[in-house]
Formats: structure tokens, C-alpha cells, sequence
């Protein structure tokens, strides 16, 4: 599903190259449910940009799915995020103005068509439990019945891959184990494959397969 | 993205900050109403003065007693020196199309047992209804032989026709001038009130009998009116006059002229352009604050870029391309001048028609909203919203996803 074949990324910083990944290479095959773990610094937050299409490397070569991503254009990459990746984020990301259908809807608007999006959204927040939750804006909803609507976004596109960046950063402990549960058995019921970049062991301990990070190189 | 998706996103971030969208729209709406208010205004006036030009005639002269800048009415018409015979000889000049001598006068006007006290009396030769652009709707104007012979004939204007026979034919009936019998042999078109003068309430007669029959009695003239062949022979017609007079009135060279010729076309003409000038220079003024209301929605739209930069981030990360975001801004920008421009052309055209209304005791004008004015003012604030919501929209458009979902 994923092969990262040494993949370098490097920052330039006021003159000075700071090389964040440094010949990176991996793979992780389809229904895997895989950690990534280093500290901060490490260069996971940038292998978490690379995996997701939202930068693209200095060099190596990126497939996904089969295609090679590495060096697409900005717009082509945009499409690519559209239909292979799920992205969850620590801090939901979901726009405040929208209730959580409109919410769960948006992926699908920017395709050419979006036929039946309404409907997709509304039963993929009810396989989310979120069923009785559709018309609620983000700021009347719990922490935890927020990152699930963010779940349930990640999901309505069908992607190849669910990318979650510390899905469980704002939550408290209790909701941290019902997201993870529900990435666990997203994984395992739905064969999903989940990519969850963390710098948490208790969280990473949810993964059977953990990729560790340091100083921009696999270890 | 369909456009009514993105339209509805528009419209949903808009009404998020009501009260900025709404001070947003108040500089375009006061460009684009003052624009409006001024170009109708405008056209109202110039198209008064065109009218007032055609009815007065084209290629007018007046050749009045007194001096130009001199005594006011009551001492010119004290002056006795203009006369028929000076009409008689202007006619010979080359470029004079056509000449009436004018004796005016008022008083009572008296059929059967009604009267009317504010028609004029107008004493002209035949050829002042084409000089003035007279229609004779009915009946007939009189001849040249019977202004030779003092004939005691009329032709009405409808005002006065109205006032004296009302409901009747006023062409056959009988008139009586300050108590001397005419007979009605003509009534005159209605050209509508211009002013303080009527055109269409007044009697016209014979200057002969006008003269020599109606009291009181006079030998000298009012006016006489001239019409040349062409606007071109306006001036040098106005030379012969000049000169012509001067030899028969036996005026020296450096004596004041007892006489003056008045270019009223040219003074109307003079005024339309007067107008015309002052109304490009209002809706200039008026396009600046069209301008500044652009500036002001290119940093609101800067603004909201800025503020929405993590939505921003949000949306490309779930696929929204260069293009949507850009599009998404654009119509933001749009719908923010063309609401501006729709409540703006509302604005602009209630205070045409209240400064119509206002102004309506010494100055009739009737304003209209025009559809050049209405596409103009479309097209403008579109080309505002175009220009001023661009470079926002481009800046929005090509944000770092990664950059932008970081952005606190």
C-alpha cells in the first residue's frame, strides 16, 4: 500500500538546511495499523506531511496505492489527498461555521460530482454513532463526539489510508480510548489501513506495528 | 465545486460578521447611489435645457430695445426706437431664414362671460409660429394680407382656448381684447409650461393691429425675432444686425447702442455644456468613493484570508484545489460589491427622485433611471469586486496546506 523509498526532505531556514527526513524508507503494506512514534524534532511531523501529500520530498519516491506521488504537481497532489487519505487531526480541524453534516460533506464537494455527498455524510456519522448528532456545530459538541465526526470525515471519501496526526492530543483519557478503539476496530472489522503518528506510548501501544523516528531517520 | 456550493459558503461567511459585511457594502453603495443619483440628475437638466432650446426655436435671434446689461425690463421698454421698419430691413439681409416683429402686451381677454386675465398678447407676423416652432393644430394662422390690412383676427393658445370656450370649438367664436372684437381663427399645439412663461396661454394677433388697434397704441416694438438659415449664420447675422441698426438709428461708433441682439440658443448652449461638464465632474467625485469602497473591500477580503487561514489549510487538505479556494474568495469579493451595487442603484435612485421632488418648486426635472446607467453601474461594481477581491483570493489560493494547518 505505502512504499517510502529513501526519501529526503530538507528546510531551509533563514540560509541554514535543516534536514528533516534524511533517506527514509518503509513500507507498510494494505490493512496494516501502524504507530508512528518519535519524539519532537524527530521528523515524524514531516513524514506525517510527506505520507499525507500535503509536501512534497527533495527526493525518493513515494507509492501509494501503486502511483508514485513523489514530485506531483500541487494540484494533482490536492486529488490525491482527496480520494487515497484520511486525515484526523489533534485538534479536529473542523470548520466552525458548519454543523457536522456539512462538516463530513465537505471532501466530498470538491470531486466532480457530488452526487448523494448529503446522504453519504449523514450514514457514515450514523455508523459513527453520531446518528441523533447531524445538525450540531463543532462548538455544541464533546471533545470526543468531535474527533468522531472528524472520523467519520476521514472516512466518507473511502480513502486508502487513515492518517491520524495525535488524534487523541486534546482529549482526556477515557475519550483517547474510545478513539483508539474505534481506530482499532476500524482496522480489524473494516480492514482499514491506519497510520497513527503520535509521540504518546500509551497511544502507540493501540498499533500492532510501530515505525520509530529519530534525528529524521527510521531506527 | 458547483457555484452554488461555493455561493452558499460565500453567503454563509458573510453573514457570520454581519456588521462588517454590511460597513463592507457601505462604500460601494455610496459610490454607486452617488453615481446614479448624479448622472440621472444630470441628464434631467441637460434634456430640460434641450427641451426649452427646441421650443424656443433653433437659430434664434431676439433683437431687443435697450442695452444689454443695462435698465431691467420696465426701462427697456421705455426705449421706442425699435420698429417695424427695422424688422422690414433685417429680412433683407443675407442668412436671416425669417423675421417677426413683436409687440407684446397683457390684459383682459373677454368671451361671452368668461375671461382670463394672465394670457399674453402677442402682436407677430405669420412667421413667428415657424421661428418658435408653433404647431397650429386647428383653423389657420393668418395671412400676410391680413397683417397689411390690421385684420382683427387670433389664434389661441390651448391655455387660453381652454380658459375662454371651455369644452367648446374655440376656432369661429368670438374674442375680445381689452374690449376689441376678434375673430378665432386658429389654435396652437401645447408645448407645456417651461418656466415662468406659458407659451400655451397667450393670444396671438397681427403685430399691425396689435399696434395700431389695441391700447395702448404704439409705434415701436418689443422684440423682433430672427431665425437664420443655419447655426452657423447665427454670428455674422448678429454683425449685419449690429451694423445695420447702427446706420439706422444713426448711432457714431463709440455711442451706446439703443438696441442689442441676444443669442438665447447660444447661452442655452452654453448652459447645457456648463451642465454637462459639472455633472461628468459629480460622478467623478462620486467614482472615488467607488474606488476607496474597492480598497476598503480589498482589506476586508485581506482580512478574512488572514483570520480563515486554517480553514483554508483544512479545505485543501481534503482535496480543495488552487482554483476552489481562489473561486471561493472571488465570489466572496462579488457578492460583496454587487449586493453594495444592487442596494446602491435602490439608494442612487431614491435620491434622483428625492432631489426631483425637492427641487420640483422652481425647477421641474424628471429624472429617469436609465438602463446604460443601470449596466453601467452593474459592470463598474462587478470590476471592483473583480480587481479588489483578486489579489486576496490569489494569496488565499496558494497557501502551504502544511504552512496554513498550523496557522494559530
Amino acid at each position: 500500500m505505502i512504499t517510502l523509498e529513501n526519501i529526503t526532505k530538507i528546510y531551509h531556514l533563514e540560509e541554514q538546511e535543516i534536514p528533516a527526513l534524511r533517506g527514509v524508507s518503509l513500507h507498510i503494506a494494505a490493512g496494516e495499523m501502524v504507530a508512528i512514534v518519535g519524539s519532537s524534532g524527530s521528523g515524524k511531523s514531516t513524514l506525517m506531511h510527506v505520507l499525507g501529500c500535503l509536501d512534497s520530498p527533495n527526493s525518493g519516491n513515494y507509492f501509494l496505492n501503486g502511483q508514485n506521488v513523489a514530485g506531483l504537481s500541487t494540484n494533482r497532489l490536492a486529488e490525491v489527498r482527496n480520494r487515497q487519505i484520511g486525515f484526523v487531526f489533534q485538534s479536529f480541524n473542523l470548520l466552525p461555521r458548519l454543523n457536522a453534516l456539512e462538516n463530513v460533506e465537505l471532501p466530498l464537494l470538491y470531486r466532480h460530482s457530488a452526487r448523494g455527498a448529503r446522504a453519504k455524510a449523514a450514514d457514515m456519522l450514523a455508523r459513527l454513532g453520531l446518528g441523533d448528532r447531524l445538525h450540531h456545530r463543532p462548538s455544541q459538541l464533546s471533545g470526543g463526539q468531535n474527533q468522531r465526526v472528524a472520523v467519520a470525515r476521514a472516512l466518507v471519501t473511502d480513502p486508502a489510508i487513515l492518517l491520524a496526526d495525535e488524534p487523541t492530543g486534546n482529549l482526556d483519557s477515557a475519550t483517547s480510548h474510545e478513539i483508539m478503539n474505534l481506530m482499532l476496530r476500524l482496522n480489524k472489522d473494516e480492514g482499514r489501513t491506519v497510520l497513527v503518528v503520535t509521540h504518546e506510548t500509551d497511544v502507540a501501544e493501540y498499533c500492532p506495528r510501530k515505525i520509530h523516528l529519530r534525528d529524521g531517520q527510521v531506527t | 465545486m458547483l457555484l452554488s456550493t461555493t455561493l452558499k459558503i460565500a453567503l454563509g461567511s458573510l453573514a457570520t460578521n454581519k456588521l462588517r459585511t454590511a460597513l463592507t457594502m457601505l462604500g460601494v453603495i455610496i459610490g454607486v447611489g452617488a453615481v446614479i443619483a448624479m448622472l440621472g440628475l444630470g441628464n434631467a437638466f441637460s434634456e430640460k435645457i434641450r427641451g426649452q432650446i427646441d421650443q424656443m426655436g433653433t437659430n434664434l435671434l431676439f433683437v431687443r430695445p435697450g442695452q444689454r446689461g443695462g435698465p431691467g425690463m420696465g426701462a427697456r421698454q421705455a426705449v421706442q426706437t425699435l420698429t417695424p421698419e427695422d424688422a422690414e430691413a433685417i429680412i433683407a439681409l443675407p442668412g436671416v431664414k425669417a423675421v417677426s416683429p413683436s409687440s407684446v402686451n397683457s390684459g383682459q381677454l373677454k368671451a361671452g362671460n368668461r375671461n382670463s386675465n394672465t394670457a399674453g398678447i402677442s402682436g407677430v407676423a405669420p412667421s413667428i409660429f415657424a421661428i418658435q416652432n408653433y404647431v397650429v393644430e386647428r383653423g389657420r394662422v393668418f395671412t400676410d394680407q391680413e397683417v397689411t390690412r390690421a385684420a382683427r383676427v387670433a389664434v389661441l393658445g390651448p391655455v387660453t382656448a381652454g380658459e375662454l370656450f371651455p369644452g367648446q370649438e374655440a376656432v369661429g367664436q368670438v374674442v375680445k381684447i381689452k374690449g376689441i372684437g376678434f375673430r378665432v381663427i386658429g389654435q396652437t399645439k401645447a408645448k407645456g409650461s417651461q418656466g415662468r412663461m406659458n407659451p400655451d396661454d397667450q393670444v396671438f394677433v397681427p403685430y399691425t393691429t396689435a399696434l395700431k388697434q389695441i391700447p395702448p397704441r404704439r409705434t415701436f416694438l418689443q422684440f423682433i425675432a430672427v431665425s437664420t438659415v443655419d447655426k452657423d449664420s447665427l454670428k455674422t447675422v448678429t454683425e449685419e444686425i449690429t451694423t445695420l441698426l447702427h446706420r439706422r438709428h444713426r448711432i457714431r461708433a463709440g455711442d451706446a447702442d439703443d438696441f442689442n441682439v441676444e443669442n438665447l440658443t447660444e447661452f442655452l448652449e452654453t448652459a447645457q455644456t456648463i451642465s454637462f461638464v459639472l455633472m461628468v465632474f459629480l460622478a467623478t467625485v462620486a467614482s472615488i468613493s467607488l474606488i476607496v469602497g474597492g480598497i476598503g473591500i480589498m482589506n476586508i477580503m485581506l482580512a478574512t484570508v488572514a483570520e480563515r487561514t486554517r480553514e483554508i489549510g483544512v479545505r485543501k487538505a481534503l482535496g480543495a484545489k488552487n482554483h476552489n479556494i481562489l473561486v471561493q474568495f472571488m465570489v466572496e469579493a462579488l457578492v460583496l460589491t454587487l449586493g453594495g451595487g444592487l442596494v446602491g442603484l435602490l439608494t442612487g435612485w431614491g435620491l434622483m427622485e428625492g432631489v426631483a421632488f425637492g427641487a420640483k418648486q422652481w425647477l421641474e426635472l424628471a429624472p429617469r433611471l436609465q438602463w446604460w446607467v443601470v449596466i453601467l453601474s452593474m459592470a463598474v461594481a462587478t470590476g471592483v469586486g473583480l480587481i479588489s477581491g483578486l489579489y486576496p483570493a490569489y494569496r488565499a489560493s496558494r497557501l502551504d496546506p502544511v504552512v496554513a494547518l498550523r496557522y494559530e
